[in-house]
């Protein structure tokens, strides 16, 4: 069971979200977009929420990607693993308290204001819910790493890299890994999986080339 | 220079009566869908008062529109591209749906039960937003019409910022006018560079569009228009807007506002203009931007301009269209008619004639003392512009960014064609002489006559066909055009639930 989740549902939930993003651009392109409740109710809820929550989980998302795939020698000239495993709990509670208090105040409007309450399906719902229980799960795994040794820590990236390598048995490294970093593991490749069936998707249209464009010296 | 060529729309605020006719065949054919019931593409709305939405004209509060820089060239109000890709977590300027109003219907079901009832039964309103009941109708998309409620509610209307408004309270000070509002089609359109996606564009007739399959809702536009006329469907998460009737335009027809227009006040024709002078002219001096606008309109029956114009691949129907276009006379030749709010330089292609608004006991007063006495001197129609109503002050805070001349212009050419045509039809002066002062000639006059009052359809709109669209039955897909409902059909789901069959 551990080899399957940790070994394989990786794999399999990486195919399936190569082929629904491909799928959902091609055949439904036109539904990739934000689906903001803003303009339903313009409150502070939402002004705060929203503005915390992207902030912080664009720097998890950057600090997932460093902490967990950056291979050792791209970094030990720099930092030592110990002190790489120091950033990670600062950066890491830092970001994920900022992210912890946006998702709050988003997942509270989602329950309670009356506008966007008519004008949310289940969907909406679970999906706030599994957002905050990931950012939960998250920050407790985090308390795990401060509570554990360094080879705890270097397991998680020991298993990540052993996967984007195609290691065999990488998933023994995690053998041992708490229940809160499982969790989190195992509800992040389920959001892997819905991403493309949800309104995630936003992430792909995000405008880049309007921003670049800003940035190219004209004439 | 560069010729391009604009469907324009001209709306002569002297005729209006509000009758919200355009308002109500536009929604019919174009917004009664699901998420948009709030959203009215074209509405009229009583002025002076907040509007629709709330107070649209402080930009303070939306940021709508451009500000000229230092460096002479303009930039978003809403701020630089960063800026605007910072706000597309929250914006916060962007109007919310309470600033319009809480759409809602009413349980017409409920009055028809077999329940007998000791009183009357009566129809309680529904939110669209919410589903459910609601206590009272507090709000609606023109809710201070025809002077309704006190004047303190209606004095938080921008465009009377720098008028004392001591005195408009009472009743026999007080004045009103109806502005019929729709998406300009800006030539500078503000919208256009605050959509990340790039969705929205200018088509070669003018028409401003948003591609609804690559709008991705990050909202800018809404709050980057000036006139609060992009709108955003809060069921399909995605902005819409007012589509100028475009598939009537392709084919010769006008837009359906102006179609059902009881009034005939509403003038649709083609002008040509030079598009290299747009960003000079978006960022001229406060002062003269009307004057700018007006000079980049250019004269379609110059043999110069004619032969540019075919050289750069207008067709030959547009240019003819533009020497018969009435808006042309209207905007430029007899300049009567101001763009909208133009101190938001996104040159607004939907322009409006200024309303005569005389004192009655004082037009009385004066048919007592007879035409013999009116003939007898030259009339000082500045002074009779002056004596009416409707400041010119707010007028031109409304059309000309807050100069009065040229709206007391505007105004005293239409009391001298009145006094013109008054000389010739009641006093039988064949050749009435002509006042000098205003600059017209007799036969200008005669025109003006037959656009203004006649207004016969053939002159009103003078739009050419797209050469490509002929033969095609538009009608057929007026409410589908290019917006999917994703739930069930909404119009069909009425017909069920609702003996009225619609919103």
């Amino acid at each position: 069971m551990h080899t399957f989740l940790f070994q394989y549902l990786p794999y399999i939930a990486g195919t399936l979200f190569i082929c629904g993003v491909t799928y959902r651009i091609a055949a439904q392109g036109n539904t990739v977009q934000a689906y903001s409740s803003q303009f339903l109710s313009n409150d502070s809820l939402l002004k705060w929420g929203s503005n915390l929550f992207h902030v912080g989980i664009i720097l998890v998302f950057f600090g997932h990607i460093f902490g967990l795939l950056a291979p050792e020698w791209s970094y030990d000239w720099l930092i030592t693993n110990e002190q790489k495993r120091q950033l990670a709990i600062v950066m890491g509670s830092g970001a994920g308290l900022i992210t912890l208090a946006g998702i709050s105040m988003l997942t509270l409007r989602r329950f309670t204001n009356r506008n966007v309450v008519a004008n949310s399906n289940f969907g909406d719902y679970l999906f706030v819910v599994i957002i905050f229980l990931q950012i939960v799960t998250g920050l407790m795994g985090t308390v795990e790493t401060i509570n554990s040794d360094l080879d705890h820590y270097m397991n998680l990236d020991r298993w990540a890299q052993g996967l984007f390598t195609f290691l065999p048995g990488a998933s023994d490294y995690i053998a041992d890994a708490s229940l809160p970093h499982k969790i989190h593991i195992l509800l992040g490749f389920l959001l892997v999986i819905i991403f493309p069936f949800t309104k995630l998707m936003h992430m792909v249209a995000i405008p880049v080339i309007y921003i670049i464009d800003f940035f190219i010296p004209r004439k | 220079m560069k010729i391009k060529s604009q469907i324009a729309m001209v709306l002569n605020l002297d005729k209006c009566i509000g009758c919200h006719t355009c308002s109500v065949t536009c929604k019919n054919v174009w917004t009664s869908r699901r998420g948009l019931e709030y959203a009215w593409w074209n509405n009229v709305e009583t002025k002076p008062g907040p509007g629709y939405p709330k107070t649209w004209e402080n930009q303070e509060k939306y940021r709508g529109g451009w500000v000229r820089r230092k460096d002479g060239s303009t930039e978003l109000r809403l701020g630089n591209r960063p800026r605007v890709m910072s706000q597309l977590f929250s914006n916060p300027y962007l109007p919310q749906v309470e600033d319009y109003y809480e759409p809602f219907t009413f349980d017409f079901s409920s009055l028809k039960g077999k329940r007998r009832m000791k009183t009357p039964p009566s129809a309680r309103p529904f939110s669209m937003i919410t589903g459910k009941q609601m206590d009272k109708v507090q709000d609606g998309p023109n809710w201070e019409d025809d002077l309704a409620g006190t004047f303190d509610q209606r004095k938080s209307d921008p465009n009377l910022h720098d008028i004392d408004t001591q005195g408009f309270a009472e009743f026999e000070r007080t004045f009103m006018l109806y502005v019929p509002r729709l998406c300009e089609h800006c030539l500078h359109p503000a919208c256009i560079p605050s959509c990340s996606s790039g969705a929205i564009y200018k088509r070669k007739d003018g028409v401003v569009l948003i591609n609804q399959d690559r709008c991705r809702g990050w909202r800018q536009c809404i709050s980057a228009c000036p006139y609060k006329k992009i709108y955003f469907n809060y069921k399909r998460m995605k902005s819409e807007k007012c589509v100028f009737c475009y598939p009537r335009i392709e084919d010769g027809q006008p837009t359906v506002c102006s179609e059902t227009c009881v009034g005939r006040m509403r003038y649709l024709g083609v002008i040509l203009y030079d598009s290299e002078k747009i960003d000079e002219y978006a960022a001229a001096d406060e002062r003269d931007l009307v004057r700018c606008q007006r000079e980049m309109i250019l004269d379609p029956n110059d043999p110069e301009v004619v032969v540019e114009a075919e050289r750069q691949g207008i067709s030959h129907n547009y240019i003819m269209a533009a020497q018969k276009s009435p808006v042309y006379k209207l905007m430029k030749e007899w300049a009567i008619a101001f763009p909208l709010h133009p101190e938001y330089r996104t040159l607004p292609m939907v322009w409006y004639v200024p309303a005569m608004s005389p004192k009655v006991e004082e037009v009385a007063a004066e048919e007592q003392k007879g035409p013999a006495d009116a003939a007898a001197g030259e009339m000082d129609y500045f002074a009779k512009v002056d004596e009416m109503r409707i400041p010119a002050q707010y007028f031109a805070n409304l059309l000309t960014a807050g100069d009065p001349q040229p709206i007391r212009e505007a105004l005293a050419k239409l009391v001298a064609l009145r006094e013109y045509m008054r000389r010739k039809t009641v006093d039988g002066d064949d050749q009435p002489s002509v006042p000098e002062a205003i600059g017209l000639t007799a036969a200008q006059y005669d025109d003006m006559y037959r656009l203004l009052a006649i207004a016969d359809y053939n002159d009103r709109f003078v739009i050419p066909t797209d050469p490509k669209q002929q033969g095609s039955h538009h009608f057929d897909e007026r409410t589908g055009l290019g917006f999917d409902d994703e739930e069930e059909n909404f119009v069909e789901g009425c017909k069920r639930h609702n003996i009225f069959g619609g919103i």
